[in-house]
């Protein structure tokens, strides 16, 4: 009780400059209130014009140079450990998603390790290189609604990044699973540089309000929107201009070379599997390995659950939602009772009986299936990684990132064919939760399509 | 062990005289039956180190998920059963379909005769010798070999069934006029009619007697027996659909088209994994609503089996949840005599504060494939012809 009421009312929401709501809401949000405009569609056009008008003033009085110093400026001040704001974001986000509160914290300030000044200004270099090469110059839409997914925390950091590199104005709507983290991130920066408060805005309202949905799509230039599929679907029906790639999968592949040390690539691949609960686009849902190393699949299949085992202690695991648990119920007896093929699953814990911890599901069938997520995982053996890679055709361009343990001579020969399914993301496995900003902006292209959207008049669609 | 055709007696006799209280001796021999007969059940209860000699609680006897159906053979018959229903598949379509292996039909025939006698036919004792038009919306048997559902409307028009009663479902759909025809002659006759086919099947039909403005007032003694809940009828955007979310919209909806009086109108939920099936009354009772809103919302109170249990689990855990909480149904069904009694669902249910002998079913839970009879006892109607 003591808690809730010291960090009570907590403002979820940033508006520019001189603009208030006529009424706030104050809605319980895991362990806190937090406070939530009462507004309708006409206040948010209104956000919507404020931030055109601002985008007017403001961007072409603000260099890169100065973004640069600014975003950098608020990273660090996130970045250190007695920051208001992020003590706040940190008390708070892990009732909210359930995620251990060191995942969540080792996921903030990787995000934010991101934003130096160096890696920016490199980062803006080759984007306008790239650009520059398709005749293009790096200016986005005046006004972006930027819809943020809802399983990751701190995700809208990139977003908010995103925006100003490509010299929009945006308004951010965050996800109920963490609607603070974009208002205080928000709040920092504008703290820095005034100007910058009315360059963005933040403010949640729920999908069932489709009037302002329709509203703000309306007035705006464009969408921006990670997230499921039906999000996406749902958001295109207000607007055309969307920006989206729909729920994508992640997996790996482990060649029968890497499979020496096969305890620390399993500990490698455990923490892939366990960074927030498998709930975001770069989780891997299975993994291929190959046979004839040193030890088998199924026997490596056998490490992958002692060692989510082992990173349970890091980062105990989250609640596991009805849905899911059933969905692993149902998957753990199909695979058990297929043992004659030789399908199998492991847990860390003896007790299967219980979820906790989560499962490994050893199946020789090749064809891909994502999991229910919460730590469990495919373990697929594949007689070579051609075979693996042409298991995983039915999952072309539906892949977000390929995590592999191959030598180098075998990456390169693979490269081809990895690159024919579609990732946005090749990466050695232990990495693929860490991806750095350029692979956001630049390989997963939020820049470019911000871009491209201005200046072609079309938005990839999803 | 007992024998078990001693089994099947004592099984037999606890079903006709619906007597709760020797369930739960009986449940413990009919595990050590399967546990010793049912070599995949066996390996799967031995991997959880459950053994029939370590358990005296009905509660702890393994429950084998609906996807086993799936991929294994769960018999206790050394050769593979003459009958075999399978589940209807999925929205996907080369999903495996569940089977269930029935090596002796007397224990399913036993539950679904005592069930129907108490819930949809209670006015006609057997004894009685009394029948009752039956027109199903299913396609018929011959049809649909492999189908529980339509096994178990065949049993009824056995049992039940006068002379006339027939099925008017075909493969390919429902020709409403056909129906149509058969309820006006039954009103032009006086005879009472009992109709039966999946809530899908029902609503579509009711549509097109929307278009065509018929409706009629069935024959007192008249009644509706609806299965499947919302099963296959997605696709449809029109507005009598909506009621389909709503038990009370979906009544409205059949007295205002057959004249029937709410208590006549029998919703039953049935899996092709188990022998049991559950019956629920027209009367949505005032009983306490779950508090989880994503879910839809409960229509009314199922009847549990004076011979079956159901327990509602915490899918992490595998314990009970609280009365009043969601979790999943898991039944334990002796009528599963040569298969396997305690099966675990996909269906989520909760059970009401101080009710023991009754659920409400809320539905599947959210990305659990779509999948029971209504899909494949044809839900779906013939366009309707020009001239209608």
């Amino acid at each position: 009780m003591t808690a809730v009421r010291q960090l009570a009312a907590l403002q979820a929401f940033h508006l520019p400059a001189t603009m208030t709501p006529s009424a706030v809401r104050t809605v319980p949000c895991g362990p806190v209130a937090v406070e939530l405009p009462d507004e309708g569609a006409p206040f948010y056009r209104a956000v919507v014009e404020r931030l055109r008008s601002a985008h007017t003033s403001v961007m072409p009085q603000l260099t890169d140079e100065q973004t640069i110093t600014l975003l950098a400026e608020a990273a660090k001040h996130w970045r250190h450990p007695d920051h208001p704001a992020r003590r706040q974001a940190l008390s708070i986000l892990p009732t909210l998603t359930g995620y251990a509160p060191r995942m969540i914290e080792e996921g903030l300030d990787h995000r934010l390790a991101q934003l130096t000044p160096e890696r920016l200004a490199r980062l803006i270099d080759d984007a306008d290189n790239r650009l520059a090469r398709q005749d293009r110059i790096r200016q986005g839409p005046p006004v972006a609604l930027v819809v943020v997914a809802g399983h990751i925390p701190g995700l809208a950091i990139d977003d908010i990044t995103g925006l100003l590199l490509a010299r929009s104005a945006g308004l951010i709507r965050p996800s109920i699973r963490d609607p603070i983290t974009p208002a205080l991130f928000v709040r920092t920066l504008a703290e820095i540089d005034p100007r910058i408060g009315g360059l963005l805005a933040v403010a949640w309202w729920p999908r069932e309000a489709g009037a302002i949905t329709a509203a703000v799509g309306a007035a705006v230039d464009v969408v921006v929107a990670s997230g499921e599929d039906d999000t996406i679907i749902e958001l295109s029906r207000h607007t055309p201009r969307i920006i989206g790639d729909g729920h994508r999968w992640s997996v790996a592949l482990i060649g029968a070379e890497a499979l020496t040390d096969a305890d620390a690539l399993a500990a490698s691949l455990a923490r892939d599997v366990c960074w927030y609960e498998q709930q975001g686009c770069l989780s891997p849902h299975l993994v291929y390995v190959e046979e004839g190393g040193p030890i088998t699949p199924r026997l490596f299949a056998k490490q992958m659950a002692a060692a989510l085992g082992r990173q349970a202690h890091q980062w105990p695991p989250a609640a596991v939602p009805i849905e899911a648990a059933s969905a692993i119920l149902q998957l753990r007896a199909d695979v058990e009772f297929r043992a004659t093929t030789g399908a199998d699953f492991f847990t860390p814990s003896p007790s299967i009986s219980r979820l906790a911890g989560g499962t490994v599901l050893y199946d020789p069938d090749p064809a891909p299936r994502p999991s229910p997520g919460y730590r469990t995982l495919w373990v697929k053996p594949a007689a070579s990684m051609d075979t693996a890679l042409d298991a995983l055709t039915p999952w072309r361009g539906r892949i977000e990132s390929i995590g592999a343990a191959l030598s180098d001579e075998r990456l390169a020969a693979l490269r081809p064919s990895i690159s024919h399914l579609g990732p946005s993301r090749l990466t050695p496995i232990g990495t693929m939760q860490e991806p750095p900003l350029r692979w956001r902006l630049l390989d997963q292209g939020l820049l470019f399509k911000l871009t491209t959207w201005t200046q072609t008049n079309s938005a990839t669609s999803f | 062990m007992p024998s078990v055709a001693s089994l099947e007696s004592r099984l037999l006799d606890m079903i006709e005289r619906a007597d709760p209280t020797r369930f739960d001796l009986l449940a413990l021999e009919v595990f050590a039956y399967q546990y010793a007969k049912n070599r995949p059940y066996r390996l799967f209860c031995d991997r959880r180190g459950l053994k029939p000699d370590q358990i005296t609680d009905w509660r702890r006897i393994p429950a084998v998920p609906t996807s086993a159906f799936k991929v294994a053979d769960l018999t206790c018959s050394p050769e593979r059963p003459s009958t075999v229903f399978l589940t209807s598949g999925t929205t996907q379509g080369t999903e495996r379909r569940g089977r269930h292996l029935i090596a002796d039909l007397a224990p399913a025939h036993a539950a679904i005769v005592a069930s129907a006698q108490a819930h949809l036919f209670p006015d006609l004792p057997l004894s009685s010798g009394r029948r009752l038009l039956i027109l199903s919306l299913t396609p018929p048997p011959s049809q649909r070999q492999n189908s529980s559902l339509i096994h178990m409307i065949d049993l009824f028009m056995q049992r039940w069934g006068a002379p006339d009663s027939r099925y008017l479902g075909q493969s390919d759909g429902l020709d409403g006029t056909v129906l149509t025809a058969a309820l006006d002659r039954a009103v032009a006759e006086g005879q009472p009619v009992a109709l039966i086919g999946t809530t899908a099947a029902f609503v579509r039909w009711f549509e097109q007697s929307a278009a065509r403005g018929w409706r009629i007032t069935l024959p007192f003694g008249s009644r509706l027996m609806d299965t499947g809940g919302r099963k296959g009828i997605d696709g449809l955007q029109t507005v009598s659909l909506d009621a389909i979310d709503h038990r009370e919209l979906f009544l409205a909806t059949c007295e205002r088209f057959l004249g029937l009086p709410a208590h006549a109108v029998i919703n039953e939920y049935g899996m092709t994994e188990l022998s049991c099936q559950f019956y629920m009354g027209a009367r949505a009772e005032a009983l306490p609503r779950p508090p989880m809103p994503p879910y839809p919302k409960p229509i009314g109170l199922y009847t549990i089996p004076p011979w079956v249990r159901v327990r509602v689990i915490d899918p992490a855990t595998g314990d009970d949840v609280p009365p009043g909480q969601p979790g999943l149904l898991c039944h334990y069904d002796p009528a599963n005599l040569h298969s396997v009694m305690a099966v675990q669902t996909d269906d989520l249910g909760m059970k009401p504060p101080g009710v023991i002998d009754g659920f409400h079913l809320l539905g599947r839970v959210a990305g659990a494939e779509l999948r029971g009879c209504s899909l494949d006892a044809s839900a779906s109607l013939l366009p309707l012809p020009a001239s209608a």
